[in-house]
């Protein structure tokens, strides 16, 4: 569905990201995880056209690398930024119908009343400007302004980041109930746990680089990668 | 005495409403582009002398003046965004840069003009007639005034609340990021809103031509005006713009009768710098 070949970002002589290759595929969940600063908000926004990148993006096997954001979106590429990145001064509503893009349209009313069953709490809130939301309301939101587009692939940037564990928990329900409808997740997470434990696929990056990528339950017992993002040694080695 | 004061408010209402349309545009293009527009008093001169050119020379009816003002001076708006505004926004330095390229803008805008056509006025007819209401007579050319930069004022409301493109655009002033993440294009809506605002002022300067007659150097006292009105009534707030507008219009019109016009914009002054001395953000900001 989403693959990108040789993808690289640099801001100044430094790069951020050097020729990754990883691609996601339909009903599939790719976990990108890895310490402050080893790329993964790069990657995403360059798979955006927010940021300049180098290297090819390929969706449902179109060349979109020259797209402007604006078509990737209309192309069915979506992201849920780092830091949620809501309108603050509009509600609820304006800021679904924001996310609401001309190919989606026609299905407006379906798509809000979708969101709303998907997230009870903004149903509640529907006339409540978006920044006087609590965090976790705020990436429900956001998540769900992107899911407006009708995406294929969701871009999820740290979604858990500062969320009490119920909510970390919702949200995996949620990353469940993505793929279950087809869409492919690309979630890019410091919490290595939550992001290893729902997703298929896992990519470890490192300073820009791509050090390790398999299931992501062998990632997950992998001895280097439970010391450095999960805290413990692997189950192998305490047993 | 009482009368004299009467009739002044009326006065300064006419004169307060393009105070009013001109803050909107300057405080509009400050909330979606971040900028300061130096250039804006000049749209609205020119505004005016489209009017009092097409009447004047082309003996064309003043109503249809109104169209061809706004018509014209966004095609001016446009060539400002492209010349002076876009190319300069996104550099490290962009909202100071366009500081001076806006000034320039305007500069040459404003030159051209002193250039051909001298710097005497030009008496506009407008809408003919007075009406006496009480004490107070008005002409029907004030009155259309107000009346118009009223409806203005309600057709931007509508725009900005009701439509599409007004929903991208408070999107844009909140948060250019999030903007461009759901795939919004945020050039374009920042140029449209730079034209609308260059539309506006026109308006506000064929309205005011008739009342003041044209003079090359309208747009030049109008903007330092509007800019007092912009920070005095918060930067981005409409609101704010629109309710301070009227009240300098009124302020410095009711003022001329005690202390002379000089006196009374040097008020205006002291009372900017009282505003920024006490509530920095503006009376209509949310914190102080
Ligand atoms: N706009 C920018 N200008 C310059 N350098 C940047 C910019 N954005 C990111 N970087 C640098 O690029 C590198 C990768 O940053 P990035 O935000 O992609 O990391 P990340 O994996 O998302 O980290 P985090 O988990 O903290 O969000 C960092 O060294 C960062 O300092
Ligand atoms: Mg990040």
């Amino acid at each position: 569905m989403l693959k990108c070949i040789d993808l690289s970002v640099s801001y100044g002589p430094v790069p951020a990201l050097a020729r990754l290759n990883l691609s996601v595929a339909a009903g599939e969940v790719v976990a990108l995880v890895g310490a402050n600063g080893a790329g993964k908000s790069s990657c995403l926004k360059a798979m955006m056209g927010l940021v300049p990148g180098k290297g090819g993006l390929e969706l449902d096997g179109k060349d979109i690398s020259a797209a402007t954001t604006r078509s990737r979106v209309e192309a069915g590429l979506a992201l849920s930024p780092e830091g949620r990145h809501v309108f603050p001064e509009m509600s609820v509503m304006e800021n679904l119908e924001l996310g609401c893009i001309p190919r989606a349209r026609a299905r407006y009313h379906d798509l809000v009343e979708e969101m709303l069953t998907l997230f009870p709490r903004l149903r509640e809130r529907q006339k409540q400007a978006a920044g006087s939301l609590s965090g976790g309301e705020q990436q429900m939101l956001a998540i769900g302004r992107a899911l407006m587009s009708e995406p294929k692939v969701i871009l999820l940037d740290e979604p858990t980041l500062g969320l009490a564990p119920i909510i970390v928990d919702q949200i995996a329900d949620l990353i469940n109930d993505l793929r279950e409808r087809g869409i492919a997740v690309l979630l890019a997470e410091q919490n290595a746990e939550m992001a290893l434990g729902v997703a298929d696929t896992a990519c470890v990056l490192e300073t820009g680089m791509l050090v390790k990528t398999g299931a992501a339950r062998e990632i997950a017992q992998d001895s280097s990668v439970r010391s450095a993002y999960l805290g413990a040694p692997s189950e192998e080695e305490s047993a | 005495m009482g009368d004299l004061v009467l009739q002044q408010l009326a006065n300064g209402l006419s004169v307060g409403m393009t105070y009013a349309l001109i803050a909107l545009g300057l405080t509009m293009v400050f909330g979606v582009l971040h900028i300061v527009n130096f250039a804006h008093g000049e749209f609205y001169m020119l505004g005016g002398l489209v009017t009092a050119l097409l009447t004047s020379r082309a003996g064309v009816p003043y109503l249809a003046c109104l169209p061809a003002a706004a018509i014209l001076v966004a095609a001016a708006g446009w060539a400002t965004d492209r010349l002076a505004v876009r190319p300069v926004i996104g550099r490290p330095d962009g909202a100071t840069i366009v500081l001076v390229a806006t000034f320039a803008a305007g500069l040459i805008i404003n030159e051209t003009v002193l250039a051909t056509l001298g710097p005497a006025p030009i008496r506009v007819d407008g809408i003919a007639g007075v009406v006496k209401l009480g004490p107070v007579s008005l002409t029907w050319q004030r009155i259309f005034a107000i009346v118009f930069g009223i409806l203005l004022i309600a057709i931007f409301q509508i725009i900005l609340r009701r439509t599409e493109f007004g929903r991208q655009l408070r999107a844009v002033a909140q948060s250019d990021y999030a903007s461009r993440v759901i795939g919004l294009d945020v050039e374009r809506i920042k140029s449209l809103t730079f034209i609308l605002a260059a539309c506006v002022a026109a308006l506000a300067g064929a309205l005011i031509a008739p009342i003041l007659s044209f003079n090359a150097g309208m747009g030049y006292h109008t903007a330092i005006h509007g800019f007092v009105v912009v920070v005095i009534g918060t930067m981005g707030s409409i609101p704010g713009a629109v309710i301070c507008g009227l009240g300098l219009g009124l302020l410095e019109s009711v003022a001329s009768i005690f202390i002379g016009q000089e006196i009374a914009s040097a008020c205006i002054y002291a009372l900017l710098i009282v505003t920024l001395l006490f509530r920095p953000n503006g009376v209509f900001s949310r914190s102080a």
